[in-house]
């Protein structure tokens, strides 16, 4: 099961994922927590990557004095995991009702509701 | 009694007076002395009461050696004990307060002590086990509690996501000196702050909802337990009191400890944080114990605060904080002295101690002459029985004092025993008891010996030789030219080097032997008729003494010939049956990888000289055999080293012995060739380390994990 990362740790798996290379490095992390506004100490970051590590989302592969860490969830999958854990707690499992209250609620702009519109369609052609 | 629980007993027994000592001192002057000091001074007892090391003479020992008398005794002779056991011996074995009760009571029919000192010799001889069995016991439970407790505390742990604390602790940490990450959680079950694992701290709090100033202490204070192993020092403790825990004062001990603790730890805060500040961080204190959780267990865990008297206490201290005068921290040192010096003057019941007993001991000669005066022969025969059974149990002390207690006649069957038996252990011993009495009869052993050409057993006798007796020996070891004695005795005599002069000679006078008959020799090497010898075999008739040397670069094999009145008559090539027999043994080994075979014979290396047998690459799965032994000669050593590593900088399993009373010096292992040593090309060598060896006799195999690869080079 996937499980549910604190906010600093989503904060550096959004880095981790945005980062176009396979493997990522300690500094790139740094870097990126200080451009998002969010700098931390070094040791604070080992910890959070060490906790990440353990819950399954990153591996580590230390060479020579630097590590180089790779996802092992990528974005989608978390995402989805949330959302269907989302939905088993606020819809019970209706995806109708989320999709409602996103029309409903004016959740979404127009290019979005198009959008969403022809995905509808695209997945009833496939069925 | 065994000798490891004497061991533990007298250990446990010094230990404890170093507790009280300590626990009287620390009413005088706790305030005063540093409390670093306090806490760290506890380690010298830790030490004192975990290892068995001291030296030679020391208190206990001797008081040990008069109880041990007092256990002996009393066994045949109750009115004896009572008078031999002062009241004032200190001893809390349960198995010598059970001979004093028995011992004093007044003479029993002899049918019904019987039975009664067979069950005290069983019970003396398993209580060991007894006190194993609870040690070990007391020590799981300890480490389950305590993993209990983990699992409890991680059930409910959740790391605390606030980059901002986690900042903070991070600085705090650097500041500490801290170099590794600190994990950081929260558990509402964990009842005070706490530090938990040996070597990846994480300090769990009650509640992540914590103020910044309470926060700055509590992480400073616990980063302080981490940062001097207070896991450690704790658990050494638990050890030390699960070993002990038939001592109570071990238990005092373990409280003062958690106490001095966290008063050490408190200081060491309060030095970084400056004394303006103790009132706040007594206050934390207060707070951290204001929320008291539902699990009391907090063995091994490095808590805040432990309960609420001591918090009491250590609130009073903080207050009272001051640094130390420098006249307080002169004082702390020579206290630091006095308690070193007091741990190993005290010291622990040493075996060595034990087996020199009858030497020192004025108490057991008076006894022993008693025994041999009265002589009634009943007596004896109670401590041959005893003697018989520390024989059988092979407890060395216990048969010397036994034996010490024997008439001379009862001594003598012993010894001719101990003799026939090729038991050289229990002689020498038997010999150094006798050695002070002066028993004549040691003569006859030592010409029984001589004749049997018993040179080990010769070689202890010489012990309890004057000079001129040795002298005389030598005289006649020359006559007969019996090379093993005659090294014996000038190394007795101190005159080794006399012996060396005299094996030169004789080397040339063998050599310049062999050059008669057309055998020749250049350096290591011998050449008959112009060929380089493979094998070399020179028996002497009467099988005293044979020389054998292969040399795989040599073609020819051969042999020397002799006449019966040991005269070389001449040189014969050995036939290929003769060759098979020299190797049989050899082929009894064989198995699918026929391990390379290296016989060893030399007749001397010098001392510190190192011998090269031969460079083989070895690989990973190799087998290694080492069966060497040197007749005379105090320690050596076998091994392998890198090629150019002709200085021995580094050795690779390698076996190094020292001579051990009374037993051949011996190099016997085998290894299996393997990581972490790197496979490749390795020298095999022989060393002298102490003085001269010679006669060294026996093999070395080494069986290829893959046959094929095989590529010794050269053995010689």
């Amino acid at each position: 099961m996937i499980q549910k990362l604190s906010d600093a740790e989503l904060e550096i798996m959004k880095i981790v994922w945005g980062n176009p290379e396979e493997v990522t490095l300690f500094a790139y992390i740094m870097d990126g927590l200080a451009a998002r506004g969010r700098p931390c100490q070094k040791n604070t970051l080992i910890v959070l990557l060490s906790r990440l590590i353990n819950k399954g989302f990153l591996s580590a592969k230390k060479i020579g004095r630097r590590n180089e860490y790779t996802t092992l969830v990528s974005e989608t999958e978390y995402q989805t995991a949330q959302t269907k854990n989302f939905l088993d707690k606020i819809y019970e499992g209706s995806a109708k009702g989320l999709v409602s209250n996103l029309i409903m609620g004016d959740l979404l702009a127009d290019e979005e509701y198009e959008e969403l519109k022809r995905l509808l369609e695209k997945g009833k052609e496939k069925q | 009694m065994n000798t490891v629980l004497k061991i533990f007993l007298s250990m446990s027994f010094s230990g404890g007076l170093l507790i009280a000592l300590l626990l009287l001192g620390k009413r005088f002057l706790q305030d005063r002395i540093s409390r670093q000091w306090q806490y760290y001074v506890w380690l010298i007892v830790l030490l004192r009461l975990l290892l068995p090391f001291g030296p030679e003479t020391n208190l206990l020992g001797k008081t040990y050696q008069a109880v041990d008398r007092a256990i002996i005794q009393t066994d045949p002779l109750p009115r004896q004990a009572s008078l031999n056991t002062p009241g004032g011996v200190p001893d809390s074995a349960a198995g010598l307060e059970q001979d004093n009760e028995t011992a004093n009571r007044p003479a029993e029919d002899l049918t019904t002590v019987r039975p009664l000192q067979e069950i005290r010799s069983v019970l003396a001889n398993h209580i060991w086990l007894i006190w194993l069995a609870a040690a070990l016991g007391m020590l799981i439970r300890k480490v389950t509690v305590y993993q209990g407790f983990l699992r409890y505390l991680n059930a409910g742990l959740v790391p605390i996501a606030d980059i901002g604390i986690l900042d903070r602790l991070s600085v705090i940490a650097e500041q500490a000196g801290i170099r590794k990450p600190v994990e950081l959680c929260s558990n509402p079950l964990a009842s005070s702050p706490l530090l938990i694992g040996f070597f990846h701290p994480c300090i769990v709090l009650p509640s992540a909802d914590i103020s910044e100033k309470d926060f700055w202490y509590i992480a400073l204070h616990e980063l302080t337990h981490y940062k001097r192993r207070d896991m450690f020092y704790k658990w050494l403790v638990q050890v030390a009191v699960c070993l002990h825990w038939f001592n109570p004062l071990v238990y005092f001990m373990s409280r003062e400890i958690t106490k001095a603790c966290e008063f050490s730890c408190d200081e060491a805060v309060l030095a970084k944080v400056g004394c303006e500040n103790a009132q706040d961080y007594g206050k934390t204190l207060l707070d951290a114990m204001a929320a008291v959780g539902k699990y009391r267990e907090n063995l091994g865990a490095v808590t805040l605060s432990e309960n609420k008297q001591l918090l009491k206490e250590r609130l009073g201290a903080i207050m009272n904080f001051k640094r130390k005068s420098t006249a307080i921290r002169l004082l702390t040192g020579v206290l630091t002295l006095c308690v070193i010096f007091g741990a190993s003057f005290i010291g622990v019941y040493s075996t060595a101690a034990a087996s020199n007993q009858a030497t020192d001991e004025p108490l057991a000669s008076e006894w022993s002459k008693n025994a041999t005066q009265e002589g009634t022969g009943t007596h004896s025969k109670d401590y041959s029985s005893q003697a018989q059974r520390y024989y059988e149990a092979g407890s060395l002390p216990l048969f010397e004092i036994a034996f010490s207690q024997l008439d001379e006649n009862a001594q003598r069957e012993w010894l001719e025993k101990l003799y026939t038996n090729n038991d050289i252990s229990f002689f020498s011993v038997a010999v150094q008891v006798l050695e002070e009495s002066g028993a004549l009869f040691l003569d006859d052993f030592a010409e029984k010996a001589y004749l049997d050409e018993e040179i080990a057993f010769f070689s202890t006798l010489t012990d309890c030789m004057d000079e001129t007796e040795l002298e005389d020996w030598l005289d006649r070891a020359l006559k007969d030219g019996d090379w093993a004695f005659q090294s014996v005795l000038f190394d007795a005599l101190d005159r080794g080097d006399e012996f060396d002069e005299l094996e030169e000679e004789q080397e040339k006078a063998q050599l310049a032997k062999y050059q008669a008959v057309g055998v020749t020799m250049e350096g290591k090497n011998y050449y008959y008729q112009g060929q380089l010898v493979n094998i070399f075999l020179d028996i002497r008739p009467d099988k005293s003494f044979y020389t054998l040397d292969t040399n795989p670069a040599g073609t020819v094999n051969i042999k020397i010939m002799r006449d019966t009145d040991n005269e070389i008559t001449g040189v014969a090539y050995m036939t290929e049956a003769e060759v098979a027999e020299l190797f049989e043994d050899e082929e009894e080994l064989d198995d699918e990888n026929s391990p390379e075979i290296i016989p060893v014979n030399l007749k001397k290396v010098a001392k510190k000289q190192v011998i090269w047998l031969g460079e083989y690459t070895l690989s990973k799965g190799d087998r290694i055999w080492y069966d060497v032994s040197a007749k005379t000669g105090k320690g050596m050593q076998i091994g392998f080293a890198k090629s150019g590593d002709k200085r021995l900088k580094t050795t690779y399993y390698s076996v190094k012995n020292l001579r051990q009373k009374g037993e051949p010096l011996k190099c016997t292992a085998n290894f299996t060739f393997g990581p972490p040593v790197k496979p490749g090309k390795y020298k095999l060598f022989l060393r002298a380390t102490n003085n001269t060896l010679r006669n060294i006799k026996g093999s070395i195999s080494i069986a290829l994990e893959d046959a094929s690869l095989f590529s010794a080079q050269s053995c010689g």
